[in-house]
């Protein structure tokens, strides 16, 4: 089910941009000056982004950006520096130092400092080779393949407007630090995405859609367009025409895309390690308890081919790997970076991702998945609701991690009565608090897919995938 | 020592004369090079303490160019590379349509607008921003000794910028800018509340008491659950500035963009002339607001800015337009006539200049009352402080679904208690159109409580669900 993304091939290395000497030389100054841990992490991000309306081309933008941050741990606190100019990084090292030592002073007698777990030591480079290198496919191929896009949405006269994008990049991040990791890995992400407006007398309806992933062009290319095209187009027409939603406690089944913002939402976040050790978390404390149906078993897999959220190595240099977060209802285990699998004393699990090189590492998820369940299909799912709500899509939602309380909305849904489908409905909106929910689910059908690609901001904004099965819920409160 | 270092500003433009030149060697018929410097500290909070201290700086250069009505454009962290940037600038330039009539703006002047710079934020040191991260946690804890700062943080940021065109404009300018926020959480007898508050100015901000109070005030005003009857109700709801600030700019600021109203993308569409909102309520954008959180002398491309009124006594008069979408509309007949408001915005270097708003004014020519006087008014309604998914409301019709467990109950014009979470939803043009009514804006508000939506408390009585299942 989960493989990584593509071979491992040396011979793809592309040229360091922060000098490896340089690099070396400001590590060793910066324990010189009395760091604990010291890492510089450089990151290029070769990039393409297009976007067009009605057919016609807004922007065509061929970016390159590189940054770097400075990583200082002293006296079990963290200062941080980051910069755009990699020729002056190296006169930044004291005053990250000083910042680092000012933070420690801080500290109070009783308070735990800042430590990081043991992992292994590697200076192994790793690059997920695509199929289709973006950079060998001329911009003018892409605009040409996001114009046949906008063309296949705009066939009918209540779509007034169409505006479709397409975005790629090429990350190469390289680490070194002053424990000897010394490694570089790469990868690509390609993306296209459409806003459609449908009008209707008075009434307005706009609905997205994005396809893709990791992956070079081919993560385009093998996706079937005309379809997305089609049922974007439709899906708009549907929610002129459709009601405002009930309000009210009721039976929801939700549909892949949703079920994955759910549990990104109300189950992810609260899982992030460095929120729990902040405080902030209603998981806090949890660890090893029954605190969802036993149906529910949750993976966070940042190998997941194709999937928005993959990544070949974290931001502190770990290789990645599959971990359950829940499994059949029992929470197993928090997202962690190595701080924070120090601080809780579990093992290390590479959920460490910084946003670009100008960011240090938070604790993120990558692609965020429940697994699937016993019912065959959703016609079996829907069978035993005798009135309820089938939500479809995600316009986003957010999350209270203290509280336990998440919000999310659904770009169509349908009414369901006796069992079927009855009449589209718009403006869904889910809330609800994440222990009551998690044990409320009592409903999975058997194919779990990967969703629509999305990003997550948490002060700093990642690529993301979420997705499941469809998913029943027992009394949940619909907007 | 300074955050900017010294020289910065003729370096910028040094940069972009080199850029610009390379532009003329190429002969590219109109150009316009942009360049930014960004540099920043900031000190982050966590359970109580400061956990993390940071700085840095980020910057670039980017060119557009205009040529027989087509757009390219590219960027760059130096100008060293200037020729590259011109020849990938004008290969995307054959990309894009040809405009009829789209030229980039001659230069039009500018007077400053004032307190858009502080020295003294220049000049703060890493130690001097941690004492006051320090002093934030110290008056948390005054308040109220179960109150803790879980999260948040202090930031200082420092920009210079440098524009430079082929039509004559030759400008640079700095801004300075200090904000905070925090949450606060009490976490007692097995229940956390928490209370979210935070402020911004473009000088440096020596008192934060009225942020740790507003934090303080809504971690301790939600903890007293009451027990509601578990329905769904049509009812008033005073939102204040800071609940109503998300859901008013994600569905309003998208409904007055020009090309948006010109294109039927907007509730309001096809309304211009036409009575939108209730008739005491005007909404302008102004982007010479002193020390404005969107405020500055010109543009993202070189236009003086200006104040431009939107809606004036519930009547669409204007959108807001930057050069390229005002052509492109006229051109495409969907307008006929359309020029820049001065309302060319720039995120940075990485993309070209979009229409964006400066600062979003709403006001009232009704009696405005404090918000303790509203909620006696009132009588019955609840009180809201924060909602969760402004941004997943549905920019073209106006419609939103949220959710909240920042909420108070008013019974006979009184608060009674919280409710522990509650659905609210509706349409909020449709609800501004009714029965609503603003309250004075606080002088204890925070400044940029909202950013650049400067809006005050607003009591909205008719169209909005309140669902406490």
């Amino acid at each position: 089910m989960s493989a990584a993304s593509s071979p491992n091939t040396d011979s793809w290395k592309t040229g360091r941009f922060l000098d490896e000497d340089l690099a070396e030389r400001i590590i060793d100054s910066a324990k010189k000056c009395g760091a604990t841990y010291a890492e510089i992490r450089t990151v290029s991000n070769r990039n393409t982004s297009i976007s067009m309306r009605d057919g016609k081309v807004r922007n065509a933008v061929p970016g390159h950006d590189v940054g770097a941050t400075l990583r200082c741990l002293v006296d079990g606190s963290w200062g941080v520096h980051s910069t755009s100019d990699l020729k002056a990084i190296h006169s930044q090292v004291e005053s990250t130092i000083s910042m680092a030592r000012q933070v420690a002073a801080r500290r109070s007698s009783g308070e735990k400092p800042a430590s990081l777990a043991e992992v292994p030591i590697s200076t192994k480079d790793v690059h997920w080779r695509p199929l289709k290198d973006i950079r060998d496919v001329d911009i003018e191929d892409k605009v040409a393949v996001l114009s046949e896009f906008d063309s296949m949405i705009r066939t009918d006269e209540r779509i007034v407007s169409v505006n479709t994008g397409f975005s790629d990049e090429h990350v190469q991040t390289e680490l070194v630090t002053s424990e000897g990791m010394n490694r570089v890995w790469s990868f690509q992400r390609t993306c296209t995405n459409a806003v459609v407006t449908g009008r209707d007398d008075s009434q307005v309806a706009s609905y997205r859609t994005r396809v893709g992933g990791v992956g070079g062009y081919e993560a385009i290319e093998r996706v079937d367009l005309d379809e997305v095209a089609r049922s974007a187009t439709e899906s708009t027409l549907r929610i002129l025409s459709a009601e405002r939603s009930p309000s009210g406690r009721m039976n929801l089944v939700a549909d892949p895309d949703l079920t994955g913002v759910y549990i990104h939402e109300a189950l992810g976040h609260p899982c992030e390690a460095d929120l729990v050790a902040a405080g902030d978390s209603c998981l806090d404390g949890k660890l090893g308890e029954m605190i969802g149906n036993p149906l529910v078993t949750v993976l966070d897999d940042p190998t997941w081919e194709g999937g928005h959220g993959s990544f070949p190595v974290d931001d502190e240099g770990l290789d990645t790997a599959s971990r359950t977060l829940i499994e059949n209802g029992r929470l197993v285990t928090y997202l962690n970076h190595r701080e924070t699998a120090a601080h809780f004393d579990i093992p290390t699990n590479g959920a460490a991702r910084a946003q670009d090189g100008l960011h240090h590492p938070l604790v993120r998820m990558s692609n965020t998945m429940i697994m699937g369940g016993k019912h065959e299909d959703l016609d079996e799912l829907l069978e035993d609701v005798q009135d309820g709500v089938y939500a479809c899509g995600t316009r986003g939602g957010q999350v209270d991690t203290g509280r336990g309380s998440f919000q999310f909305a659904a770009q169509e849904a349908w009414r369901i009565r006796d069992g079927e489908l009855a009449e589209p409905l718009k403006d869904v909106s889910v809330s609800g608090m994440t222990l009551s929910i998690l044990k409320n689910v009592d409903g999975l059908t058997k194919n779990a897919v990967l969703a629509s690609p999305g990003f997550c901001g948490k002060g700093q904004m990642v690529p993301v995938g979420d997705g499941g099965p469809a998913m029943r819920i027992r009394d949940a409160l619909v907007g | 020592m300074t955050l900017v270092p010294e020289g910065s500003q003729d370096r910028l433009l040094d940069g972009c004369q080199i850029i610009g030149k390379a532009a003329q060697d190429a002969s590219a018929p109109m150009w316009e090079v942009f360049a930014i410097q960004s540099y920043g500290q900031d000190v982050e909070i966590e359970r109580g303490r400061v956990s993390l201290a940071g700085g840095g700086g980020e910057g670039g250069y980017c060119i557009r160019v205009v040529d027989s009505g087509r757009t390219g454009f590219a960027y760059s962290t130096t100008p060293d590379n200037a020729a590259e940037m011109v020849r990938k600038a004008m290969r995307t330039c054959a990309l894009t349509p040809a405009i009829e009539g789209l030229e980039l703006p001659e230069d039009a002047g500018s007077t400053p607008v004032e307190g858009m710079w502080d020295s003294k934020v220049d000049q703060i040191t890493p130690e001097e921003l941690m004492q006051q991260a320090d002093q934030v946690i110290e008056k948390v804890s005054e308040l109220d000794s179960r109150a803790i700062v879980t999260g948040g943080g202090m930031a200082l940021s420092c920009h210079v910028g440098a524009l430079l065109t082929s039509q004559g404009i030759s400008s640079g300018g700095r801004i300075s800018s200090h904000s905070a926020g925090i949450q606060v959480s009490i976490d007692e007898d097995d229940r956390i509340t928490s209370g979210w508050s935070s402020m911004g100015s473009r000088s440096l901000v020596s008192d934060f008491d009225g942020m740790c109070e507003e934090g303080v005030e809504w971690a301790i005003s939600t903890r007293n659950l009451i027990d509601v009857e578990k329905n769904v109700e049509d009812a008033q709801v005073l939102f204040t500035h800071r609940g109503i600030s998300g859901l008013f700019s994600n569905i309003f600021c998208s409904a007055l963009r020009g090309e948006k109203l010109s294109r039927g993308e907007s509730v309001w569409s096809g309304k211009f002339g036409q009575s939108i909102l209730a008739p005491h309520l005007s909404l302008v954008d102004d982007g010479r607001l002193p020390g404005g959180a969107g405020s500055g002398t010109r543009d993202g491309e070189g236009l003086p800015t200006r104040v431009t009124s939107l809606i004036d006594s519930g009547r669409l008069v204007s959108g807001i337009w930057a050069t390229r979408d005002a052509a492109e509309q006229v051109e495409a007949g969907n307008v006929e006539s359309a020029d820049s408001t001065g309302n060319a915005g720039r995120g940075g270097h990485h993309s070209p200049p979009v229409t964006s708003f400066n600062n979003l004014i709403l006001s009232s020519s009704d009696r405005q009352i404090d918000r303790e006087s509203m909620i006696e008014e009132m009588e019955h309604g609840y009180l809201v402080q924060s909602v969760m998914g402004a941004h997943t409301a549905n920019p073209s019709s106006g419609d939103f679904s949220v959710t909240t467990s920042s909420i108070l109950r008013v019974k006979d014009g009184e608060v009674v208690g919280a409710v522990k979470q509650a659905g609210l939803s509706g349409n909020l043009p449709a609800a501004f159109s009714t029965d609503v009514s603003l309250a004075q804006m606080d002088k204890a508000t925070p400044l940029w409580s909202g950013g650049s939506i400067i809006v005050p408390d607003v009591l909205l009585r008719q169209g909005i669900r309140v669902n406490c299942s």
